[in-house]
């Protein structure tokens, strides 16, 4: 290597890169263009919606001359610690994506806008009649309006069972499953009929999500999702219902049904596994099947609800609020009028129809896509099993602030939730029901010492505040009714 | 002669094997970056794509901002490569003086923070940065960067100019050079192989740098460099994993240049450095 020439290479380069201004940064949108700019933080989600994105807000700008919207970007992993950061630099964004608890972290900083003074009896209308209500509507806290949403409300919790039709009918069976005892024997039937290049059943994913899943349809949802049975408020992981849906897992486990090398999946290796043929049932998450449609269009799926145990339908698919939290204004905005028109836009018909027909995605308005909804086979499977299972259930951190203080203090335990324990039996072949009855017996005393911290901060929240003692899981329920 | 070349032979059957399995992760990765999402994710583990397309690389260069981050790394590496040879160099220069005094707490002190893990030091580094007003740009992301990869370096040229004889520094004062002069006009010249080992092991280090550039980057995208700018293909849900793996041959493919240009250099550079 001859010097010269290499440094005087690099000599230029650094003057290049230099250049660039991007090694000592500037003073960012310094050009006066007449314009207000309105930044919003994102994620590039689903694949592909960053192009989606500036396509919208370009037809925005369009609409809006006075306003440019500046787009930025954070991986989904770090999106709040990235607003966050920016937050206490000085150099918030004005408006941003935060999701479920995500908002939470931020309005207990004092960072979300309220955005009631904007919302009109109008811009109410768009979403469907009674889900903006303060008390259920899962976006207000105190009262006050903080994020407006993105999805359908029941996306999040609604759960369904993809099955391979053609698999199903090599096996001699028409239909999927309606019971447990049903799923057992075809899942037992199509693996050995499989003879090792095809499976019939997995529970989703390493933690075995589907237990909880069947689960939610024989006991109350607060049970697997908590430990608790907001019923009696007192835990309840030896419930009979919970244990049987780790028992059927455990058998199917112990007599190789289940698809081998489960215990290492991710989150969607089971849509590949299915969109591959190589998997003939399993319960999940809605958005699956628009992921297995993208890889394998010709492939004969089926929708259908959960399987119920033997004894019957013990409860229905929680729907806790009407929408979970997406998009926030800063409450350190200073263009919060133009803030609200980029927020406006983000829940429009138009923008949720766009959304809707580049990602399939359910969105919380209802009118921008139920038409054509349910005119797509697939679509219309999701809203028929919606409306078959789910109903809608209370929620502590709506109902109360101490409700909300004992779920935050049951969510900062992830030890004493059923899962590790619920794996364990089902890898090891050992029964749940002990495992079970010393867990709650820990969860018991935690609840009590949680209620006692809480007590000693001056704060409310006790095992009342998880109590909702009217509720019948197979019902809707009713705040206050 | 015959046995040996029967020997090497042998080693050779062993080897490319291993070779194969070693470099099979890459060639996947460049295979992926031509497939189809369909095609990667069920079609099975072929190398060649049944219908190639180069909508991956469209899409990780403009969607996914990798023009923006490519620009990004390459500012950042060389500002990391200048900053590390500047003060390495000088540093190993003066810790190469016999007299120093307090060279053996010196060294001893430099040594010891090779062994403090980034995850520790981060959050004064970056209040550090913030402080010196260098937040809002690359600049300051390189300057966390270069302090902790100093310590070898500083070593290498330590060892370097110390093997130097001292009556070539003493021609050079008789010549009437000064401290700077005979550094910069005399000392430095020789000390090239030195200089290419640790350019090109800096270059690689900060090039593939993650922890430090996402930090620093984290309120602010448009600096982001490639081995963060990877994380944007992570959804929520899902991954687009053959626009990742356009991405990463964007990302390793400049790299794996620079290297087959600099391999010599390199090689010399450590046999160098080692031997004096």
């Amino acid at each position: 290597m001859k010097i010269r020439p290499a440094l005087t290479v690099l000599a230029g380069t650094v003057a290049l890169a230099l250049s660039g201004c991007n090694l000592v940064g500037g003073s960012p949108d310094t050009a006066d263009t007449g314009k207000v700019t309105v930044t919003v933080a994102l994620v590039p989600d689903p694949p592909g919606a960053s192009e989606f994105y500036r396509q919208q807000f370009d037809e925005f700008e369009k609409a809006n001359p006075g306003i440019a919207v500046k787009v930025l970007e954070n991986p989904t992993d770090q999106q709040l610690n990235a607003v966050e950061l920016m937050f206490q630099q000085n150099n918030a964004p004005d408006v941003f994506r935060a999701q479920d608890d995500g908002m939470d972290r931020m309005a207990a900083r004092g960072w979300v806008a309220p955005l009631d003074e904007f919302v009109t009896p109008d811009f109410l209308k768009r979403f469907p009649e009674g889900s903006m209500d303060p008390a259920t509507s899962g976006l207000h806290r105190d009262g006050k309006l903080m994020s407006l949403p993105l999805v359908w409300g029941p996306w999040s919790t609604l759960r369904v069972f993809l099955y391979n039709e053609d698999l199903l009918k090599q096996s001699g069976f028409d239909g999927p499953p309606k019971t447990w005892g049903d799923l057992e024997r075809i899942a037992t039937k199509v693996t050995a009929d499989g003879k090792g290049k095809y499976f019939g059943y997995a529970p989703t994913s390493a933690k075995a999500p589907s237990v909880e899943m069947l689960a939610g349809t024989a006991v109350p949802y607060s049970v697997p999702a908590t430990g608790v049975d907001f019923r009696t408020g007192k835990p309840a992981l030896s419930s009979p219902g919970l244990v049987e849906a780790v028992e059927l897992h455990r058998r199917l486990q112990a007599a190789k049904v289940l698809m081998p090398g489960w215990e290492s999946w991710d989150g969607s290796r089971a849509f590949k596994e299915f969109a591959a043929g190589r998997l003939a049932m399993y319960p999940t998450a809605p958005w699956h099947v628009a992921e297995v449609r993208k890889l394998a269009p010709e492939l004969k799926l089926g929708v259908a609800g959960l399987p119920v145990p033997d004894a019957g339908r013990g409860a229905y698919l929680p729907l806790s609020k009407s929408f979970s939290p997406l998009w926030s204004m800063s409450a350190k905005s200073a263009h919060k009028a133009e803030g609200w028109k980029v927020m406006d836009f983000l829940a429009s018909e138009g923008f949720h129809q766009a959304y809707y027909q580049k990602f399939g995605t359910l969105t919380a308005l209802e009118g921008a896509w139920k038409s054509e909804a349910e005119k797509n086979p697939d679509q219309a499977a999701l809203l028929k099993v919606a409306e078959e299972t789910m109903r809608r259930a209370p929620n502590p951190s709506l109902a109360s602030a101490g409700g909300r203080a004992m779920t935050e203090a049951l969510a900062a335990e992830p030890d004493l939730k059923y899962t590790d324990a619920a794996v364990s039996s089902i890898i090891k072949n050992q029964p749940f029901a002990p495992a079970a009855a010393q867990l709650d017996k820990k969860l018991g005393s935690y609840l009590g010492q949680a209620a006692t911290e809480l007590k000693g901060k001056g704060q409310e929240g006790s095992a009342k505040d998880l109590t909702f003692a009217g509720w019948d899981p197979l019902k809707d329920y009713t705040p206050g009714g | 002669m015959n046995r040996l070349v029967l020997r090497r032979n042998v080693w050779h059957l062993l080897l490319i094997p291993l070779c194969l399995v070693w470099i099979y992760p890459f060639v996947w990765m460049i295979s992926a970056a031509f497939k189809t999402p369909r095609e990667m994710l069920i079609g099975g583990l072929a190398l060649l794509p049944d219908d190639a397309t180069l909508d991956n690389f469209r899409r990780a260069w403009t969607t996914a901002k990798f023009s923006t981050y490519t620009a990004n790394t390459v500012t950042y590496s060389i500002a990391v490569v200048v900053l590390v040879l500047l003060v390495a160099s000088t540093a190993g220069y003066a810790l190469a003086r016999p007299g120093l005094p307090g060279k053996k707490v010196l060294v001893g002190l430099l040594v010891a923070t090779m062994f403090i893990p980034h995850g520790y030091t981060i959050i004064p580094t970056f209040l550090l940065v913030n402080g010196l007003g260098l937040g809002n740009g690359l600049l300051g992301a390189a300057l966390a960067q270069a302090g902790p990869a100093l310590v070898v370096p500083v070593l290498l040229f330590m060892g370097f100019f110390s093997g130097i004889p001292k009556e070539l520094e003493e021609a050079a004062r008789i010549d009437g050079a000064g401290y700077l002069r005979t550094y910069w006009k005399v000392m430095l010249p020789l000390a090239k192989p030195v200089l290419g080992t640790v350019a090109l092991m800096n270059f690689i280090g900060a090039w593939n740098a993650f922890f430090i550039p996402l930090v620093f980057t984290l309120g602010n995208p448009d600096l982001r460099t490639l081995g963060v700018g990877m994380y944007g293909f992570y959804g929520q849900d899902t991954t687009d994993w053959t626009g990742l793996a356009a991405a990463a041959c964007i990302s390793v493919i400049p790299i794996v240049v620079v290297f087959l240009f600099l391999q010599k250099t390199f090689v010399e550079g450590i046999a160098g450095a080692v031997k004096s």
